[in-house]
């Protein structure tokens, strides 16, 4: 045999191809459609928009840390795009490069053609069988969903069980796995922040909000500030008030994208339209209030929502949801902030940025905080390398991939004492967990400070 | 289609000395590692990740006793195929081993390891005020291994030259698990050969690069132009006005909307836009001024400076984003791989704009102008078998172009399999047969990355090669001669003009007719003289031609200038590595007589070739023991800085060269007396 010409495995045409990823059946486990540079397409498309040239590849923190294809974003859609032609048949083998993904983004952003590398990963991952039968994820998200104030409920009685000291106890049950956040049970060091009283709570309390017809602004709760951090949330009402005029609480229920995570998009569906259903009430009554949300994870996958529909009326609805969402680090005008004197600033100094995956890759958010922090700031302002890094907390992702993990979040650790940071600012959560936990550990001199948290402290003392 | 794997066997022996965790073996792994950035696609065997560059040399070594065939592979950005396992075996995940070892900036070179990505070296070097020249497009992810192997280039090779010629030193690991360092002073210029070799001869273990300090006065020019014809025509000018800018890079309308999402930045719109950048140290002024001339004076619509550092910037990223925002185009895009002399430029272009209607295909083209580089970037979808069919005949009428202008088939890119084809259009099969000869001599079991760069199945091809030369009257006399020598295995003692006087071993053969200028080509400043010429002659012949060159001080002749002056030190300026300047910076290719009578064109008049070995290169410094240099090409451009005077290095033998030795001359006929008479391996 002449093996002159390259050795050449051709693609099946595009009209006729079979998905061996999942099939039509299937079809309302996943999404819609797929959203790249060029504009919609459906995931073999999506796929076969990967060129190969390896760009995305020095920006993948996994492949940086392990360099091996197996790990890095080009690798991985690869095997995507091999799954769903039917040449990697073994779904267990490829679990592995699916599930070390943090679905950071940092591929989609690095990649001229905007291939949604991360997207695609959470389809193949819900491709998996068992990847959406979790019953303690089931139970949580059922909760969630039907009964958020019996869900509050036991949350609460996870947290006075370890408040008392009976740590051993709650982690023996697993309680806080069994409710899906196993990011509260880690939070050991940090146990003087897990409230008692919830955000929610003190939000029903404030009289100042309320729906009128004037409102510029709708805090949408969500779960991290609710449950973890009430204070985040109090601090946003605060300088949402201040900056923006009147506003008022959306009353929102999660956004689902914890059930959108873990294979359950039905449930997310669920969370999504009844958000939706919320705020075209309220619009109705107030037509130019934005949503605002303080968690940027939230944030991004708000401004998603059209993607889950794949009937044409909800997706319309949607559309129309997501066009008013607003993260905070994007919401404040620059021009009414007024500039502090340094010395008020100078105790936090020097700052810095961390930019959380969902805002930079989500959201394409990265001007807008900076030149806040910087009017705010001035030269106690400073850029950490790698600002954009993701921090590796990334959901449950520091606690199924702990090794990999601990890798990326001393990386993280390593930019933040190269400036000899001492204030951190970041716009999640999830970050604000992590980070928080890392640099108790690792570089005490250092806190992590959610965005408007910060922006609360200054503009009180002023 | 059948092959054997061996790796089972030595499983063991491997997983003992690296560990269990860094061989992988199950279906997923090795289909992440059937692929590179081209489109030819074959599964390995299994895959091993190194941790440490001790740990190279012994897995080679196992390999080879074993009859497992490897790969070496970094980051796997290769654009020709060059890290498909077609032969099945293991593939050596060498992209871990990242350090940066060392960074002299006294001596000016930095140790590396091959996985250190070049932006990471580039990124480190900045903070001492240097750089390494070659940045290939994608120097954000590929490593100085890969460089290595592919001799990349990039824009600032016009000036600066490739990876062959800033690499100082290198430590391999031969096919069989040797490990072997290539240094300025053992044997001819092995170096050379190691560069460009596709990991097929050697893989990278440790090695030095040349730095440079960066220069702070840069001027960056963006001129547009109504079409790619004139933008080219400038170019040329520029160049044979005497003017090497340091970057010489043009893009054509399909490339710059792509890398301005759609729109064309600038006003008004135009068919083509050249970047021109120069940073020479003592006429910047001048220059910049002769430039904008001459972009008027070819009808260029806008003319740019950038007044800053954001602004320079700016104008690069529309440049470097030019090639992947293809990729936003269509789902595939297929980078094809020229290089012409520089004034057939133009020439190539019409040739490729017919091709690319012909074929019914659409492409961006981009060019590393200056040095006759150029990159037509064709967009696709892998899926339409009918499209890609059209794309790959497109790719190789191209090819052909590319030779018939006298040519190579690739400039930085390198051959691989998918080029392997248009090796048989480039060279004759005498000269394949060399190349895999040199091949058998150092991996004679065919296991180092085997079956690439050289077409497989030699023996039955018919003569395709679409390059014609003649041999001067003196050279064909000298080549009859030598045959009839061959026939009766008569030695002989190869000299010029005997002024380093040389020991006579043998007949004498006396180069001294030889002395005839072949070509001067002055809008490419290249010139081809037979080896005969004195280096005085040499000189005054371009001085007539207005062309003060400063060839060396050497009373000789040039093929003696070549082949013994093994490479030229400048040792009293500075003992610095920066200011070594070798021979092999200035030549782009010889022609050779073998012992045999085989007359072999090698190299050609372009300032990037990495199509098949670099065997022009390894004739620096043979002390014709490996044949005799007929002719030299030279570049006569104003990259060597003057007031030079070199002095020579004796010749070191090493265990590799003794072996090119067998390759060039089996009967050890010439110069016998240099790698000695007793020697087992002659007969």
């Amino acid at each position: 045999m002449d093996r002159e010409t390259p050795i050449i495995i051709e693609d099946k045409p595009t009209k006729a191809h079979a998905n061996y990823l999942y099939d039509y059946t299937e079809r309302n486990l996943h999404l819609a459609y797929l959203v790249n540079a060029m504009g919609k397409a459906e995931i073999y498309d999506s796929l076969s928009q990967c060129n190969r040239c390896g760009y995305c590849a020095n920006v993948c923190p996994t492949y940086i840390l392990e360099k091996n294809e197996l790990v890095s974003a080009r690798g991985r859609n690869q095997i995507i795009k091999m799954m769903v032609e039917g040449r990697i048949k073994s779904k267990e083998q490829s679990s592995f490069s699916l599930f070390t993904c943090l679905l950071c983004g940092a591929c989609a952003s690095a990649c001229y053609a905007g291939v949604p590398t991360n997207e695609h990963v959470l389809e193949a991952r819900r491709s998996i069988k068992n990847y959406s039968e979790n019953p303690v994820l089931k139970i949580s998200i059922r909760l969630l969903l039907k009964a958020p104030g019996f869900f509050a409920l036991l949350l609460k009685i996870a947290i006075l069980l370890k408040k008392l000291g009976f740590s051993s106890l709650v982690s023996r049950i697993g309680i806080f796995h069994i409710l899906g956040v196993p990011q509260m049970a880690e939070a050991e060091s940090a146990l003087r922040r897990l409230p008692l009283k919830f955000l929610s709570e003190y939000l029903a309390k404030d009289k100042e909000i309320s729906v009128t017809s004037d409102v510029r602004w709708l805090y949408f709760t969500s779960c991290g500030p609710n449950f973890i951090y009430p204070e985040v949330g109090l601090a946003t009402v605060n300088v949402l008030k201040r900056f923006l005029g009147r506003g008022a609480s959306l009353r929102n229920v999660c956004c689902g994208l914890m059930a959108y995570n873990y294979g359950k998009m039905e449930d997310a569906r669920k969370f999504a339209r009844k958000n939706i259903e919320i705020f075209e009430e309220i619009s109705s009554r107030a037509p130019d209030a934005k949503i605002v949300v303080d968690c940027s994870s939230c944030a991004s996958f708000l401004k998603n929502y059209p993607r889950l529909f794949h009937d044409e009326n909800w997706r319309k609805r949607a559309e129309n949801f997501s066009g008013n969402v607003l993260d905070i680090l994007q919401a404040l005008p620059v021009d009414t902030i007024c500039s502090v004197q340094s010395g008020e600033t100078d105790k936090f100094a020097p700052v810095t940025y961390h930019d959380s995956c969902r805002a930079c890759h989500g959201q394409n958010i990265r001007k807008e905080p900076r030149e806040i922090l910087k009017k705010v700031l001035g030269k106690n302002f400073l850029e950490m390398p790698e600002s954009d890094w993701c921090c590796g907390g990334a959901g449950v992702y520091f606690f199924t991939q702990e090794e990999m993990s601990k890798k990326i979040l001393l990386r993280k650790i390593k930019n933040v004492s190269a400036i000899h940071a001492k204030t951190v600012v970041a716009g999640s959560t999830s970050c604000l967990i992590q980070l928080e936990k890392g640099l108790a550990k690792y570089y005490p001199s250092a806190q992590v400070m959610h965005y408007s948290v910060f922006l609360n402290k200054i503009f009180n003392k002023c | 289609m059948f092959r054997k794997n061996n790796f089972p066997y030595v499983r063991k022996k491997i997983s003992r000395l690296l560990g269990e965790k860094n061989i992988l073996e199950n279906e997923v792994s090795l289909m992440a590692y059937s692929y590179d950035s081209a489109l030819s696609r074959a599964k390995p065997d299994a895959v091993i990740n190194f941790t440490d560059i001790s740990q190279i040399a012994p897995v080679v070594k196992i390999l080879y006793e074993a009859g497992v065939p490897y790969i070496p592979r970094m980051a796997g950005t290769n654009l020709s195929g060059g890290t498909i396992p077609i032969k099945g075996g293991v593939v050596l995940n060498l992209a871990r081993l990242n350090r940066i070892i060392r960074i002299d900036t006294d001596k000016h070179f930095a140790l590396v390891e091959p996985g250190v990505v070049n932006l990471d070296l580039q990124q480190e070097l900045e903070k001492f005020g240097f750089f390494y020249p070659p940045d290939p497009a994608s120097q954000k992810v590929s490593t100085i291994g890969g460089n290595i192997g592919e001799n990349a280039g990039g824009p600032r090779c016009l000036k600066y030259g490739v990876t062959t010629n800033n690499v100082l030193k290198i430590e391999t690991v031969t096919p069989r698990g040797e490990i072997e360092t290539l240094d300025l002073t053992t044997g001819p210029q092995l170096l050379s050969l190691i560069c460009g070799s596709e990991g097929t001869l050697g893989i990278v273990r440790r090695a030095w690069l040349k730095i440079v300090p960066l220069r702070q006065k840069t001027v960056t020019i963006f001129a547009s132009f109504q079409n790619l014809e004139s933008a080219i025509t400038t170019v040329t000018r520029i160049v044979a006005e005497g003017i090497i800018p340091s970057c010489l890079e043009a893009m054509d309308e399909i490339s710059i909307n792509a890398a301005g999402r759609g729109k064309n930045v600038f006003s008004p719109p135009c068919g083509a836009a050249l970047l021109i950048e120069i940073n020479s140290e003592f006429s910047l002024e001048k220059e910049s001024r002769k430039i904008n001339e001459i972009c008027r004076a070819n009808g260029c619509l806008s003319l740019k400076s950038a007044e800053s550092f954001e602004e320079r910037q700016k104008m690069w990223q529309l440049r470097k984003d030019a090639y992947p925002a293809m990729a936003r185009l269509a789902p595939n895009v297929l980078v094809e791989d020229g290089v012409v002399p520089r004034p057939k430029l133009v020439q190539a272009l019409k040739a490729v704009k017919n091709i690319l209607e012909e074929e019914k295909v659409e492409a961006g083209i981009l060019f590393h102008a200056g040095d006759g580089n150029l990159h037509p970037s064709i967009i696709f979808d892998e899926r339409d078998i009918y499209q890609v069919k059209r794309v790959k005949r497109a790719a190789y009428r191209m090819l052909k172009t590319f030779i018939s202008c006298g040519g190579f088939i690739s400039g930085e890119h390198g051959v691989g399999i998918e080029k392997r084809m248009a090796m048989a259009w480039q060279y004759p099969t005498k000269t394949l047969n060399l190349f895999k000869r040199v091949k058998e001599a150092l991996d004679p079991k065919n296991l180092a990355n085997p079956d690439k760069i050289i077409p497989v199945a030699l023996k039955s091809r018919n003569e395709m090669c679409l390059r014609k030369t003649v041999l001067s009257g003196p050279a064909s006399y000298l080549q009859r001669e030598v045959e009839s020598r061959f026939r009766t295995k008569t030695p002989s003692a190869v000299f010029g003009l005997k002024t380093s006087k040389p020991e006579i071993a043998g007949e004498e053969l006396s180069l001294k007719e030889l002395k005839g200028i072949v070509e001067f080509d002055r809008d490419n400043f290249t010139i081809k003289a037979e080896c005969g010429i004195s280096v005085e002659s040499l000189k005054e012949y371009l001085r007539k031609e207005g062309i003060e060159f400063p060839l060396p001080e050497y009373k000789g002749s040039l093929g003696g200038l070549i082949s013994s002056r093994h490479f030229l030190v400048r040792k009293e300026i500075s003992p610095s590595f920066y200011s070594v300047n070798m021979i092999k910076d200035f030549l782009l290719g010889v022609d050779i007589l073998l012992p045999n009578g085989e007359f072999h064109e090698l190299g050609g008049k372009t300032l990037k070739n990495v199509a098949g070995y670099d065997l022009a290169r390894l004739f620096i410094g043979s002390m014709g023991c490996y044949g005799i240099i007929l002719s030299a090409t030279i570049r006569v451009d104003h990259l060597i800085e003057t007031r030079l005077n070199f002095t020579g290095e004796p010749l070191k033998i090493g265990s590799t060269s003794r072996k090119l030795k067998q390759v060039f001359d089996p009967f050890n006929l010439f110069n016998r007396n240099i790698y000695g008479q007793r020697n087992a391996n002659y007969n």
